[in-house]
């Protein structure tokens, strides 16, 4: 016991180092695992503080190019808005009850920090848990899916984003319906891959991908993104394609975070399967 | 003594600032991202305590870790040089030792001295830190690449930043 302690007390520089590098490890680990929840994250209330005020500075250098955005996104409601069509129905009866009829909210947020050049890609919103946000709700923006919320605090939210070596989401081809799994190659901010195509579906670079409601999360219908090119490989019966996102995640500044309102009980049918 | 304190607390507050604020949000060619907090370890002063640098290692990487959300990466990295930082110094100690009143500076010990000292802290730093944050991911050879064009970077602005600002 005396040898030991006397042994401790010699060696503590390098028992200390072995300790801490196992802490650090261990925490690295448990980060492996996608949607658990980090202390150590960005959502952090001081943290989120100082990049709130970083960001408030910054985000006026995009005013313009938001402004655009702000403007088409306003166009493209505007057309979709009932006085814009014309009716050609007959009966006029019909009762619109809009509120049952809602299955998505969206809650505006803010992006106060976002990250697009490492390997595991987060952002942070200014929006948390007092504004009902919620780990694994879907976060789109106006022109494309931006990723899905991991850590909440009480006004801060972490978002990992499409740019995240282990975020997988489904797709499907616009024209034919035909689905498969997107991830991001993390090397280019801009393209992401789709696998689990087989060679029979037909496609031409330029058609359009969309989410599906398979994953529960998104929406479905959500713009992700366009071909870009595809080749086939010797060694699988799949494409692999690569596909241009239509989220531009370098400016992005306001975003939507997507509640589903039937989320719960989708979820408590299919564990019934489990 | 209290001067070299406050020294290094205004230097910390300066490299940990423009590292959380300004250069992990602003990549070099949109890929490097100059890990410039590390010159804040090279620079402490040589008789600082073991125990008490490894308690910095860890708890400083840890702040970087909180701004970039990559949980025991960057603290892994810090908490190493912050071990092996007394044996390389003194490996590299010069005939007659370090002197009392120095620091270990580019202008203390000449460029050669400072650059070999500073780019085994740095390449040391840089590839345990991309080797964690490559535990995920299969593309060593990219990761590779990766830290040495940082290296690089890191080290363009750690002698700038001696000629700049930290002269005699």
């Amino acid at each position: 016991m005396r040898n030991l302690v006397i042994f401790i007390v010699k060696q503590h520089v390098i028992l200390l180092f072995l300790l801490l590098q196992i802490v650090c490890i261990s925490l690295i680990v448990s980060f492996n695992e996608p949607q658990k929840s980090h202390f150590i994250s960005s959502s952090n209330e001081i943290f989120a503080r100082v990049f709130s005020v970083n960001q408030a500075i910054s985000q006026y250098f995009n005013l313009a190019s938001v402004n655009e955005d702000l403007a088409q996104e306003n166009a493209r409601l505007l057309q979709n808005q009932s006085f814009s069509k014309i009716d050609t129905t007959v009966i006029h009866k019909t009762v619109h009850d809009t509120i049952s009829l809602v299955q998505y909210e969206y809650t505006v947020a803010r992006v106060i920090n976002n990250s697009i050049h490492r390997t595991h890609n987060y952002l942070t919103l200014n929006r948390g848990r007092k504004h009902g946000i919620e780990p694994n709700m879907a976060v789109i923006s106006s022109t494309g899916i931006v990723g899905v919320v991991t850590n909440v605090s009480d006004n801060f939210s972490t978002v990992m984003s499409v740019l995240h070596a282990q975020y997988k989401v489904s797709a499907k081809f616009k024209n034919t319906n035909y689905f498969g799994s997107l991830y991001w190659n993390g090397k280019d901010y801009t393209i992401a891959t789709l696998a689990e195509i087989p060679f029979h579906v037909k496609f031409a670079i330029g058609d359009t991908l969309l989410t599906n409601e398979f994953s529960n999360i998104y929406p479905p219908n959500i713009m992700i993104g366009t071909v870009k090119s595809f080749n086939k490989t010797d060694y699988d019966n799949f494409y692999s394609i690569q596909v241009q996102l239509s989220t531009e995640f370098k400016n992005l500044e306001y975003v939507y975070v997507v509640k589903n309102l039937y989320k719960q009980e989708r979820e408590k049918l299919e564990a019934l399967q489990k | 003594m209290g001067h070299l304190l406050q020294r290094n607390i205004v230097r910390f507050i300066t490299l940990f600032g423009l590292q959380i604020l300004i250069f992990n949000n602003v990549p070099i060619f949109g890929y490097s991202i100059p890990y410039v907090y590390v010159l804040f370890f090279i620079m402490l002063p040589f008789e600082i305590h073991k125990t008490f640098l490894l308690i910095l290692g860890f708890v400083l990487g840890t702040i970087i870790d909180f701004s970039t959300n990559s949980p025991g990466v960057h603290a892994g990295a810090t908490l190493l040089i912050a071990f092996v930082r007394p044996y390389i110094l003194q490996k590299m100690s010069p005939r007659q030792g370090y002197d009392i009143n120095s620091q270990p500076m580019l202008a203390y010990y000449g460029f050669r001295w400072f650059f070999q000292y500073a780019l085994i802290m740095v390449s040391i730093h840089h590839f345990v830190l991309f080797f964690y944050l490559s535990f995920s991911f299969e593309e060593s050879f990219f990761l590779v690449f990766r830290a040495i064009i940082n290296i690089f970077f890191t080290m363009l602005l750690i002698i700038i930043s001696q000629y700049l600002v930290y002269k005699k």
